[in-house]
């Protein structure tokens, strides 16, 4: 019996008919069942297997017909109706000419463009900007600003962006050239449709967060003024910068008496005390009277400098541990090297600033000798 | 015959034969074929929306019935409704083919 025929007839007269699969299932099985028993009836009178099947299927009447009559009672896959509609947009727009299609196309990729151009704009100008804001003030940020921050780290990892970037063409490339068929305009057209629309996700999921904080940054700032008077910001900012004094004096002493658990220690309350300062305070600084604009990204600076090079000694004293103790003349120069650039950092953070300057006392402190 | 006035009929024939005993749509088929001589002959293009449109009416109820050979059929028989509106479908249709025949048979008009 020919089967793959049977099969063939009942796909197109079962084909797009609604319902459940259950009654789909039970309809082709009823089908089938009046097909085999025309079928059986036409070998017993006489007809061999190919020619009661080809007398079966004609008998049964045209398969287009069921399948509108079926589709009529049960109605129709959804999935088959987006078929139909596609393919008739698709003659439409075939019908419409090739300036219609072109005029299509070139939007979609200009507007593929312009998602790209948007949100990387977004991640390499406006999320540092607005990052260095709310650390400046101190303030905090929505949840959804550091989730989209490894965007911004993405934007500068060449190679993970430009081999996808690559494959994309690559794949783009093949497309067109292998892809020959009449359906080729349609495809190209999905393919930059999923782009834009997968491109507008990412722009969305950028933005939004960047646009929620950028609404709430007014009334933060003005909640800090209100609750931070440049008096409290100040009674906030100078114990750090105190603490910062300290552990400078109580490292340059250790140094000095060749303690180095102590020296150890004192790099290390040094190194916290400008992370405090780095981490949320610029903004404190500014309102506790640092009016010089200007002077603040030198301060910020200058603060990470010296909590970068107290971080520096502090790690080449655990090294000095991990060598068993023996003060070698590498390690003591390359101490000497760190502690003289960090002194030459909190004298230039003190000539930088009144506030580091106000407290009176020698910030900048006599080299040690090791 | 005018395939028309063969639909128009389809839905009758059927209930009407149901009526009888359960059968099965290629049955239906045959039974109507053999009993008409050959007068009509129902695709499956118009008898099986018509059965399914009966079953989803409620007029009919189809069962699967095993057969010793293992396949199945999917017999149908004919509910409470679908025996009241058979009932309301040859009154119809008797007082239509009456009014149709007095028409026809008017021999004023084959004169």
């Amino acid at each position: 019996m020919n089967t793959n025929e049977i099969e063939r007839f009942l796909d197109q007269a079962c084909c797009g008919v609604g319902g459940s699969p259950e009654l789909r299932r039970h309809l082709r099985e009823e089908l089938r069942e009046h097909l085999t028993e025309e079928i059986e009836r036409n070998v017993a009178g006489g007809l061999n297997r190919e020619e009661a099947v080809h007398r079966a299927i004609e008998e049964f009447g045209d398969p287009v017909i069921l399948r509108d009559g079926l589709q009529a009672v049960h109605g129709r896959r959804l999935m088959t109706l987006l078929i139909e509609k596609s393919m008739a947009w698709r003659e439409t727009t075939m019908k419409t000419g090739w300036k219609w299609s072109f005029v299509a196309q070139a939007t979609l990729l200009l507007t593929v463009i312009a998602e790209v151009f948007f949100a990387a704009a977004a991640v390499v100008y406006v999320l540092p900007g607005l990052s260095r804001w709310h650390r400046d003030l101190g303030t905090p940020t929505i949840a959804g600003l550091p989730t989209i921050e490894w965007l911004a780290h993405a934007m500068y990892m060449d190679w993970l962006w430009i081999p996808c970037l690559l494959l994309v063409l690559a794949g783009w490339g093949l497309f067109e050239w292998k892809c020959r068929g009449e359906n080729k305009l349609v495809l190209r057209l999905a393919g930059l449709s999923m782009v834009s629309l997968a491109m507008f996700l990412v722009l969305a999921a950028v933005c939004v967060p960047i646009v929620i904080d950028l609404a709430m940054l007014p009334r933060q700032i003005d909640e800090l003024r209100v609750n931070l008077s440049p008096q409290q910001a100040e009674r906030v900012v100078v114990p750090r910068i105190g603490d910062g004094d300290d552990a400078f004096e109580d490292l340059r002493a250790a140094i000095s008496r060749a303690d180095w658990s102590a020296a150890d220690l004192a790099a290390k309350q040094l190194s916290d005390a400008y992370s405090s300062l780095a981490d949320a305070s610029a903004g404190v600084i500014l309102l506790a009277g640092e009016t010089r604009r200007a002077n603040l990204d030198e301060i910020r600076y200058r603060i990470d400098e010296i909590a970068e090079f107290s971080e520096r000694i502090h790690h080449q004293f655990r090294e000095f541990q991990y060598s068993g103790n023996k003060a070698t003349e590498e390690l003591k120069a390359k101490i000497q090297t760190h502690f003289e650039e960090l002194d030459e950092s909190r004298s230039k953070l003190a000539d930088s600033s009144d506030l580091f300057g106000a407290r009176g006392a020698p910030i900048v402190p006599e080299k040690p000798s090791l | 015959m005018d395939t028309e006035l063969i639909k128009g009929t389809l839905a009758l024939l059927i209930l009407s034969l149901l009526k009888r005993r359960p059968m099965y749509g290629y049955e239906l088929a045959a039974t109507v074929k053999q009993e008409t001589d050959g007068a009509f002959d129902w695709k499956a293009g118009s008898l099986y929306p018509c059965l399914h449109k009966l079953e989803k009416d409620g007029l009919v109820r189809a069962a699967w019935e095993g057969r010793p050979e293992g396949r199945q059929r999917k017999y149908y028989h004919l509910t409470r409704d679908g025996e009241t509106v058979l009932a309301e479908r040859i009154q119809a249709w008797s007082s239509i083919s009456q009014a149709v025949n007095r028409v026809l048979e008017n021999p004023h008009e084959h004169e």
